[in-house]
């Protein structure tokens, strides 16, 4: 209500007034959910409810803020509160508490008030024990991945970035499946390892630019995401140095995003996760990995993206074909899902590290995307489980018959994961595609043309693994007559039931409640899901136009470097050297203004 | 000894005063000394801890030697806030920044501990409590000792009161084993590090901190093979040193004192000795002997390298909680040496103290997260039995949920995750290691020296992430096999409320105690608040450069601690 008002009052009359209540909507929405599990006393009844009451407010107000954010109006902030947090003791080390919306995270912003929404309504029946702090943890959580997208503080980011593990670990560890306890430590361990390294690349980039300030007078150390950035644009950093960093923060994005030899951790995690850990998992804290790339690795680090571009390449699509293969292989439809995950974000990387107008705003839709088409599908997954107690694609067969309902969303979900024209997934992966090819046969030529044609034409394969695995499973699951569990279990209608009185298994209330079909409740969480899923694919402009300004001004350098990288070779018709790495060491960077601070006394 | 100087030490001096006065009373109150039982009825304590049925215990004097222990303690702190400001004293003391810090620190340190300790009860209390304030007035003394002797004097004070308390803590064979090892690997390493304080004397030809720094500085030529002489010293205090904090090739021993002690004393011992090693490296090396730097930061990179990968690696075995713990605290000895190694690497100059602060700073995180831990370990104890092993815990989170949550932070912390304290501990030990510039004549490689042993750093705190976890994932994942009886007294627990309340508020408002480990690198004297600090020291916490090229290194910082303290001293 309040933020309606606003979109009345702030209109002309006071740019300053709008301004500032935009800063202190964003900040109630990224400390409510905390106040929640802070405040929130009661039993399991009083404690869903608040939950629920809490993450539909800030779903509210987040949507009442994004309304704020202008089509093509250039790489604006919202809601940015700016203020010192260790400095105001004296502190030397000037950390502030800065947050702001960018067209980078707006979208990752909703998709995480709007999961959270899903996560609690997917606990809603199947969290019975200690179910107070279940959903103080779920709301802990929120504010963690909210807080990461918001960061503007290099250091701030890091902090939500590792924060979000803590609420994570027990959710995995306590509400999770048999072999939970092993899946959150490795969950945490995995992660942690890499974000120890990330967090050293991070430093080194806020010291490198410390440093790269010849006269020392001028000096200032600052912490901030947008000075480093434009900072880094003037003077971008030693091409060597810029590799190692690249490699420091690859350690910590790629074992979140993951990329392919990395993500061992993800499939146990998914497995054993709690519903709504899963959903939570796929839908927000993957996109972590992906948006640290796209906020840092590659604003920041334009020459060494431009160098390792192959490589980067060629482990996305790894990735891509890797995740379709072996999630060709389950029999576990959730392990199925989760190892489509590593496909999908394969994809995103692709597209990201492509270094293509239009792969990269494609790449970063396909984040929302899967994120509203895996999260959906691994509550799906959650539902079935609740009724059936199992997961083995085996085990089901003809539950459309049954249970209708469940079986459209589910199909709504399955074809935009798998990229039908109409659904988000399509909107996401074609330009995405498009783009990856586009830098397979870019003028002038790429010194690595052969390989990115071959990577783009390889990339194709991962979409038509990607349909052949979902759409067996669903066939596998849906489709046919019960058999299995399904024709086990009695159907909820009323025929059957004439029929089947005598039957063992309706003395069992469970398996009498076992093929209701969805809920209600059930019914909302999944439109939440697949409502926008609609509205990205057919209006994905609405989307595009609100990000594209902002990514376009990020990703100014490194277009730049990849076309310098690719252009130069050609044109100077250097001899062809044995290392590309080395050769591009050797090549004058971008910026005559560089300064290493390595010869910096 | 002026008047003025008794009113400097007066803290320290209430301290011993308290400590002999309760040991006289101590004395005279318990009348049958050295009968048994110690406790009225029930099963002869093994550990020393009267069950809580006992009240406090069959002496009615160890309440009031605890409650005296406090009131002095309390003094003490109000004799530091009312700390005359420091006029150019011709005295062999500091009372620059970190001598104000580290006192308070001590004295802090010292509460906890008392707390913690609080149901200790046996004839002993007497002992035990004189004993630990001498610790903590000796933690003091280091703190504000500018002089060899007096330095190696206020170490030794931490030193003996240890063994006494080490000693009382338990009656089995494990402790006694333990004590003896400690005592005489303790006097073997006050040894060592006599001969090199002799070595240093014969360098220098001064007792006195600053007279050593301007002997020594590289600017006077030295006899021939005195140089060599200074060498021999610094190698041989930082191994001296080394057994207080527990580093690597002198840390055999914190394992096995630490299982075969209490947890109150595993306590004392990986904080108060560990500090005062720390305080005293700082002053010997960075404040005393800047003209060794081109040698001692490698031998301390090194040995931080080792140490922290030889704790972590060591810890991920340990199924005993002290042993545990006890790696623990060694491993995280590595990382303040890493801090140590960017002070000696910055040459002396006031960038020199930013590693300082950054040491001082993790020195803090580390003590409240160890304090606490020990303090809820000793809160679910028993009167005949600690809580040793890792298995104990197991479901504590569904049957002690509050302690469960305490240990959790305390384990957060010492991982180093952000939300709590140990981030920012991490965060400036890193940051400064990566922001190391070499001085002017040293070469360049240093500077990937400490990248690298930044990287082994983050690579290190994973590992350690690890058997952290492991505490965590045992309380909260594991089924309960037993509900802990919590028995170790509420002293115990308002400790760990208080340690993981401090975590948590340094964890999301550093900013305070942050500036005040920075100041080590401002203003030398103690009460100065008012004065801006020097622009240039404090405008980061990251060396600067420019002042490197002002010239030696003793002249570089007129505003800075070692300048100070050097013409005080003369």
């Amino acid at each position: 209500m309040q933020a309606s008002r606003l979109h009345f009052h702030g209109r002309r009359d006071a740019c300053i007034t709008k301004a500032a209540t935009m800063s202190a909507l964003l900040l109630v929405i990224l400390f409510l959910p905390l106040a929640g599990a802070l405040l929130l006393h009661g039993d399991r009844q009083w404690m869903r409810l608040g939950a629920l009451v809490v993450a539909i407010t800030v779903f509210v107000l987040t949507v009442c803020l994004v309304a704020q954010y202008p089509a093509n109006g250039g790489d604006e902030l919202i809601g940015s509160t700016n203020v010192s947090w260790l400095g105001s003791t004296g502190a030397a080390i000037n950390i502030r508490f800065h947050i702001a919306l960018d067209g980078l995270s707006l979208w990752l912003f909703v998709l995480t008030s709007l999961l959270s929404v899903v996560a609690v309504l997917v606990s809603w029946e199947a969290i019975a024990d200690r179910a107070s702090l279940y959903y103080r943890l779920l709301l802990i959580l929120e504010t963690g991945m909210l807080g990461v997208f918001v960061a503007r503080d290099i250091i701030l980011f890091y902090i939500f970035f590792e924060f979000t593990l803590i609420p994570l670990f027990f959710l995995i560890g306590l509400w999770g499946g048999q072999d939970r306890r092993r899946a959150a430590v490795k969950f945490f361990l995995f992660t942690l390892a890499g974000s120890v390294l990330t967090f050293l690349g991070l430093l080194a980039i806020v010291l490198w630019n410390y440093y790269a300030e010849i006269d020392p007078a001028q000096r200032v150390l600052t912490f901030s995401i947008p000075e480093l950035t434009e900072s880094l644009r003037i003077r971008s950093m030693e091409p060597t140095l810029q590799i190692w960093v690249f490699l420091a923060l690859f350690a910590g994005f790629a074992i979140k995003t993951p990329l392919f030899p990395l993500h061992t951790w993800l499939p146990l995690a998914h497995v054993e996760a709690p519903t709504a850990g899963s959903v939570i998992l796929a839908g927000v804290l993957l996109k972590v990995g992906t948006y640290g790339f796209a906020r840092f690795s590659l604003p920041m680090l334009p020459q060494a993206t431009a160098m390792l571009m192959p490589w980067l390449l060629w482990i996305s699509l790894a990735g891509v074909i890797y995740g379709a293969l072996v999630a060709l292989a389950q029999s576990d439809i959730k392990r199925l899902v989760a190892y489509s995950s590593v496909s999908h974000l394969g994809f995103c990387m692709l597209g990201l590290f492509a270094v293509n107008r239009l792969s990269i705003q494609g790449g970063v839709l396909q984040m929302v995307n899967h994120g509203l088409a895996t999260g959906g599908l691994f509550a799906v997954i959650g539902m079935i489980y609740e009724r059936f107690h199992t997961r083995e694609i085996g085990d089901f067969g003809g539950l459309a018959r049954r249970m209708p309902v469940l079986a459209s969303f589910t199909l709504v979900l399955t074809l935009s994961s798998i990229a039908l024209p109409g659904l988000a997934g399509f909107a996401g992966e074609f330009p995405l595609l498009v783009g990856v090819f586009q830098r397979g046969w870019a003028e002038p030529a790429a010194p690595h043309a052969i390989q990115f044609q071959t990577i783009a034409v390889l990339s194709l394969s991962g979409v038509v693994l990607g349909a052949w695995y979902m759409l067996w499973m669903f066939q596998r699951v849906f489709f046919g007559a019960p058999h299995g569990v399904v024709a086990k279990t009695p159907s909820f209608s009323p025929r059957v039931h004439a029929g089947g009185t005598a039957s063992p298994a309706l003395d069992n209330g469970q398996a009498d409640n076992s093929t209701r079909d969805l809920s209600p409740r059930e019914i909302v969480c999944l439109v939440l899901v697949v409502v926008p899923i609609f509205w990205i694919g057919l209006q994905p402009r609405f989307f595009l136009d609100r990000m594209a300004p902002t990514l376009d001004d990020l990703m100014k350098p490194v277009m730049r470097a990849a076309e310098e990288r690719g252009g130069r070779r050609v044109f100077h018709g250097l001899p062809a050297v044995a290392k590309p790495q080395a050769a591009g060491v050797g090549g004058e960077p971008p910026t005559p203004q560089f300064q290493s601070s390595i010869s910096d006394p | 000894m002026t008047t003025a100087t008794l009113r400097l030490l007066l803290p320290e001096i209430v301290l011993i005063a308290a400590a002999v006065a309760i040991y006289m009373g101590g004395a005279f109150s318990t009348g049958k000394r050295g009968t048994v039982p110690i406790c009225r009825d029930g099963p002869r304590p093994t550990f020393g801890r009267c069950p809580a049925s006992h009240k406090w215990g069959l002496s009615p004097f160890s309440r009031l030697w605890r409650w005296i222990a406090g009131g002095a303690l309390l003094l003490a702190a109000i004799a530091l806030l009312f700390h005359p400001t420091v006029t150019a004293a011709a005295e062999p003391l500091h009372f620059d920044q970190l001598a104000r810090l580290t006192r308070w620190l001590a004295l802090g340190f010292g509460g906890l501990l008392l707390l913690l300790s609080s149901r200790l009860c046996s004839k002993d209390t007497s002992e035990q409590v004189g004993s630990l304030l001498l610790t903590v007035a000796g933690l003091m003394l280091v703190a504000v000792a500018g002089d060899l002797v007096l330095l190696f004097v206020a170490l030794e004070l931490i030193s003996i009161p240890t063994y006494v308390l080490l000693y009382l803590g338990r009656r089995d064979e494990a402790s006694q084993e333990s004590t003896a090892k400690y005592f005489f690997l303790s006097v073997l390493a006050s040894a060592i590090l006599l001969y090199g304080f002799s070595f240093l004397y014969g360098a220098a030809g001064s007792t006195e901190l600053a007279a050593i720094r301007a002997a020594l500085d590289g600017t006077k030529s030295l006899p021939p093979g005195f140089s060599a002489f200074a060498k021999l010293a610094m190698a041989m205090i930082f191994g001296g040193l080394c057994f207080k904090i527990a580093a690597v090739p002198f840390h055999f021993y914190a394992p096995d004192v630490y299982q075969g002690t209490t947890h109150p004393n595993a306590a004392l011992l990986s904080v108060v000795p560990k500090a005062a090693g720390f305080v005293a490296m700082t002053r010997i090396l960075v404040v005393a002997m800047p003209g060794m730097t081109p040698h001692s930061w490698q031998i301390v990179l090194a040995v931080a390298a080792l140490t922290m990968t030889f704790g972590n690696v060591m810890a991920l075995w340990q199924d005993n909680l002290r042993r545990l713990l006890a790696y623990s605290s060694i491993a995280q000895a590595g990382y303040m040496l890493i801090a140590l190694a960017v002070a000696l690497a910055a040459g002396g100059g006031a960038t020199a103290w930013e590693g300082v602060a950054a040491m001082t700073f993790y020195l803090t995180t580390y003590a409240v997260a160890t304090i606490g831990a020990f303090a809820v370990l000793e809160h679910l104890g028993r009167p005949d039995r600690s809580l040793d092993g890792v298995d104990e815990l197991a479901g504590l989170g569904a049957t002690r949920p509050a302690a469960a949550a305490v240990l959790a932070v305390c384990m957060f912390s010492l991982a180093g995750i952000p939300p709590m304290a140990g981030f920012w501990g991490k965060l400036l030990v890193f940051g400064g290691a990566l922001s190391v510039v070499p001085p002017a004549g040293v070469a360049e490689g240093l500077r990937w020296w400490f990248v690298g042993a930044a990287i082994l750093g983050a690579l290190n705190a994973a590992v350690a992430a690890a058997y952290y976890l492991r505490i965590v994932a045992v309380m909260y994942f594991r089924t309960p096999l037993a509900t802990p009886r919590a028995q170790g007294g509420a002293g115990a627990w308002w400790a760990a409320v208080i340690c993981a309340l401090a975590l948590l508020a340094i964890g999301v408002y550093p900013g305070m105690l942050m500036h005040e480990t920075e100041r080590v690198s401002g203003q030398p004297s103690a009460r100065d608040i008012d004065a801006k600090p020097q622009a240039a020291a404090n405008q980061s916490p990251i060396p600067n450069p420019q002042s490197l090229e002002e010239g030696p290194p003793l002249q570089s910082a007129p505003g800075s601690g070692v300048a100070a303290t050097t013409t005080e001293g003369l």
